[in-house]
Parts: C-alpha cells; sequence; structure tokens
C-alpha cells in the first residue's frame, strides 16, 4: 500500500507522520504512540476516538490519515499529566464518572472543546456537546455532574 | 477502509479540483467532510479527491437569499446567523438534529445533498424553500433546483465531473417555517422529518407548503395536502388537522425495519399539526 508523509501538530508538537494512504487518522495516531484516543466503531457512532482537529472535536476514525496534513490535533495525552491533571480529568474521578473507561478519552476531548468556547454551560448545552460520546456503563449522570465541577473549577468558583 | 485507494488530492483551488474531477471519473470520489465515504467503505474507490481547500465555505446574504458553500460543515450552518434567521429558522431546526456533535463539525451541506440519504435532515428543508445549487465543471456552471435534483437523487442528477459549490436558499423574508425530527434519540436516525413553510397575510393562509423525508427513500413535496390550506384561516384548527390527516395519505412510504408504515402513518399528522401550529404563533409575534 502506497504512504504519504504528512505534517501536522500533536498537542502543541511539530509531528511528521509516515501513513499510508487508506489509513485511518485514529489508527495512524495510534501508531505514533497515542494510545489514549480509542478505536471503537469504526463508523462515527460511538465517540470513543474522538480528538480536537483545529480545536473543534471530531471522530478520528472517519478522517483519512491523508488529509490530516497541517491539522492542528489535540488528544487527550495533550490535557494533562498523570501528575498534573487537568480540571476534567480530575472531577470525571472525583465524581466517579470512570467505569470501564474507554469512552473517557473521547467524552473529555468533546469536554474540553465545550469549556474552551464556554465556560459556564448549563446541563443541556454540556449534553448537547457531549452528544456524540457513547458510554454504557456509567448512565451518563456523574460523567456530565464532572463537566460542571471541571467548569467550576476551571472557573475559580467555590 | 478503502482497500483500492491509490491516489489522494487536496487541490488548493476550485479550478484545480475540477480539472482532478474531469480527469479522474472512474473509482473516484469527490470528499469534504469524508464522512460517507469512510463509512461506505468502498472497495471501488481508486481516488479520494479532497475539496475542503476550495475556498467554498462561506456564508453571505444578498438581494437573492442566502448563499452558503458546499464546504460549510452542519456546525458552521448552526453558527450562522444567517441561517438562524432564515425562514424562521427552517434550515437552522434542520441542521440542529443532524448527528452529533463530532459529526456535525466534519458533515459538509453539499455532502449531505450530494448522499441524500432517506434518513438525513436536511432535504425536506432544502425542496420547502426551494434551494437551487450551483453545478461547476471545468468549462461551466449551471444552476439545479434541489426539486430536480431529487426528482431521481442527486447523485444521478450530477456528473462524475461536477462540483457542487455553492447553495443558495432563496429569499423567503414573507414566510415563517418550522421543521421537526422524530425519532428515538436525538443522536438516532429520523424516523420521520417534517416541514412547513407558510406566508400568512390578513389572517389566512397565502401560500402554504409541507414537506416530508425519511418516509420514503426521497424527500417529498406534498402539495395537496397543503393546497387543502390555502387561503384557509390560519387560526382554523380543524382545516389544520384535515390537512395534516391528509399528508399521511399522500406521502409514498418505504420499509423501515424499526417502524412499521402503519406507525408513521399515525405519527406524521401529529407532526404536521404541531408545526402549523408553531408557524401560527411564531407569526401572532409567539414562538
Amino acid at each position: 500500500m502506497k504512504t504519504i508523509e504528512i505534517k501536522l501538530k500533536i498537542n502543541n508538537e511539530d509531528k511528521i507522520l509516515r501513513v499510508k494512504i487508506n489509513e485511518r487518522l485514529v489508527d495512524a495516531l495510534r501508531a505514533a504512540g497515542y494510545k489514549g484516543i480509542k478505536k471503537g466503531c469504526y463508523e462515527g457512532s460511538c465517540g470513543a476516538c474522538t480528538v480536537l482537529v483545529n480545536g473543534r472535536p471530531m471522530n478520528s476514525c472517519m478522517i483519512p490519515a491523508a488529509s490530516a496534513d497541517g491539522f492542528e490535533i489535540t488528544t487527550i495525552e495533550g490535557l494533562g499529566e498523570s501528575d498534573n491533571l487537568h480540571p476534567l480529568q480530575e472531577s470525571i474521578l472525583e465524581t466517579g464518572g470512570v467505569q470501564c473507561g474507554y469512552c473517557t478519552p473521547g467524552f473529555l476531548i468533546s469536554s474540553y472543546a465545550l469549556l474552551k468556547s464556554n465556560p459556564d454551560p448549563n446541563m443541556d448545552e454540556i449534553k448537547r456537546a457531549t452528544d456524540g460520546n457513547l458510554c454504557r456503563c456509567t448512565g451518563y449522570v456523574k460523567k456530565l455532574e464532572a463537566v460542571e465541577r471541571a467548569a467550576k473549577k476551571m472557573r475559580g468558583d467555590k | 477502509m478503502l482497500r483500492k485507494l491509490e491516489n489522494y488530492y487536496k487541490p488548493s483551488s476550485l479550478q484545480e479540483a475540477l480539472r482532478l474531477a474531469d480527469e479522474n471519473t472512474e473509482g473516484a470520489k469527490l470528499i469534504a467532510g469524508g464522512t460517507a465515504v469512510m463509512a461506505a467503505k468502498n472497495n471501488e474507490v481508486k481516488t479520494l479527491i479532497d475539496i475542503k481547500n476550495t475556498g467554498t465555505d462561506k456564508i453571505i446574504k444578498d438581494e437573492n437569499g442566502v448563499r452558503a458553500g458546499a464546504t460549510v460543515t452542519i456546525a458552521s450552518l448552526l453558527e450562522s446567523n444567517e441561517i438562524k434567521n432564515y425562514c424562521g429558522g427552517l434550515i437552522y431546526e434542520a441542521a440542529y438534529y443532524i448527528a452529533s456533535t463530532p459529526l456535525r463539525n466534519m458533515i459538509t451541506l453539499g455532502g449531505n445533498i450530494i448522499q441524500t440519504f432517506p434518513w438525513s435532515d436536511l432535504p425536506a428543508a432544502l425542496l420547502l424553500c426551494g434551494a437551487e445549487l450551483s453545478v461547476a465543471s471545468k468549462n461551466n456552471i449551471r444552476k439545479l433546483s434541489y426539486i430536480n435534483a431529487v426528482k431521481k437523487h442527486p447523485s444521478l442528477a450530477i456528473s462524475k465531473n461536477e462540483i457542487v459549490t455553492e447553495v443558495l436558499f432563496p429569499d423567503l423574508t414573507s414566510y415563517t417555517g418550522k421543521f421537526t425530527k422524530f425519532s428515538q434519540t436525538n443522536f438516532d436516525y429520523a424516523i420521520l422529518d417534517a416541514g412547513v413553510i407558510a406566508k400568512i397575510k390578513d389572517g389566512a393562509f397565502e401560500d402554504i407548503r409541507f414537506a416530508v423525508s425519511a418516509a420514503g427513500s426521497l424527500p417529498q413535496l406534498l402539495s395537496e395536502s397543503a393546497a387543502l390550506l390555502k387561503g384557509a384561516p390560519a387560526d382554523d384548527k380543524g382545516a389544520a388537522a384535515k390537512a395534516a390527516r391528509h399528508a399521511a395519505s399522500e406521502t409514498i412510504f418505504t420499509n423501515d425495519k424499526r417502524v412499521s408504515i402503519e406507525y408513521k402513518k399515525e405519527i406524521l399528522p401529529a407532526l404536521f399539526e404541531r408545526l402549523i401550529e408553531r408557524v401560527v404563533k411564531e407569526n401572532k409575534g409567539g414562538n
């Protein structure tokens, strides 16, 4: 299979990846070591592979890797470190919004995009922003509470 | 996985894209959002021509209406004040429940039109407003009404060497439009989509149009049902109910493994009655 080189920015670092011409972005990113991105449905339904592309959440399983030349991508690895968690990561642990954890990276990326554009979202806005991230374990309540909680932390509210 | 893919092009101008489309008609697919091509897993695709960078991503208002480029995403449609204010929010409401947030950031207006899946939400709204497509080829630009494009299917009305570049939503300043999607969840494919636009003058329907999609394989304008309300007082609920019931018999339904045709026939009149009520309420200054 033919390969091509793409230049992109991943979590603020310049990267050059050699990808198969028919490869999906999710697979190219995981092969490059970004294993926080999960492979799920491969049809844009589950949201496990959600990454930010130029600041907007997108399903990386639906993006040809070849088209990602020039993209700025943020993955879950770009949100925080294990010893310096992002408020969203902290909050989802505090509310118990993680069970199997497979959907968590995609869910947090969608939530991160929301809080960047809307620091004080109401519950309907949180639900709308995360409507592409399916969770089969938690029933969503604790995950959604985590986004509210993180928003408060980020605003500095008590 | 596109197993036979050999070439990927990302032209930086429309002219270059049209040249590539002209030279690669066999086994070539245009992509912008790419969602339909990636989901279809079509093993015959040899060439992808990515038209995202062709400058067809603007939304502008002029004396003819609102013009949206074909590579405008659904998310961008929803962020546009021109679209929010167009025909009582008709296009905004149709776009609102398309897929999910990540997919709305990818799916494009032009892609949605070319695909026109049975469950697509925009087609009924495009029929109602009389949308007009600009279709470019290497040596020509032609206008194609969406109504004509869906007589068979847009993919049959538009040649492989042509690219939809723009959609004109014609000026409908004196009309109010409303749209509704009936589905199991917001993210799910529509079981039924319905829309109504109306021009109300002196308390009566001077003009009114009904459209439905997700009932059959293609979207449908229901001119008989709408004609029952033309000239009727806008507050005549009996006339509205009669026209809404007629919509169920005028609509051509095809089988849907999720629900029966009988179920859809029961639901559709209720959707139209509520839409007419919303149109009339907004026309009186409500919401």
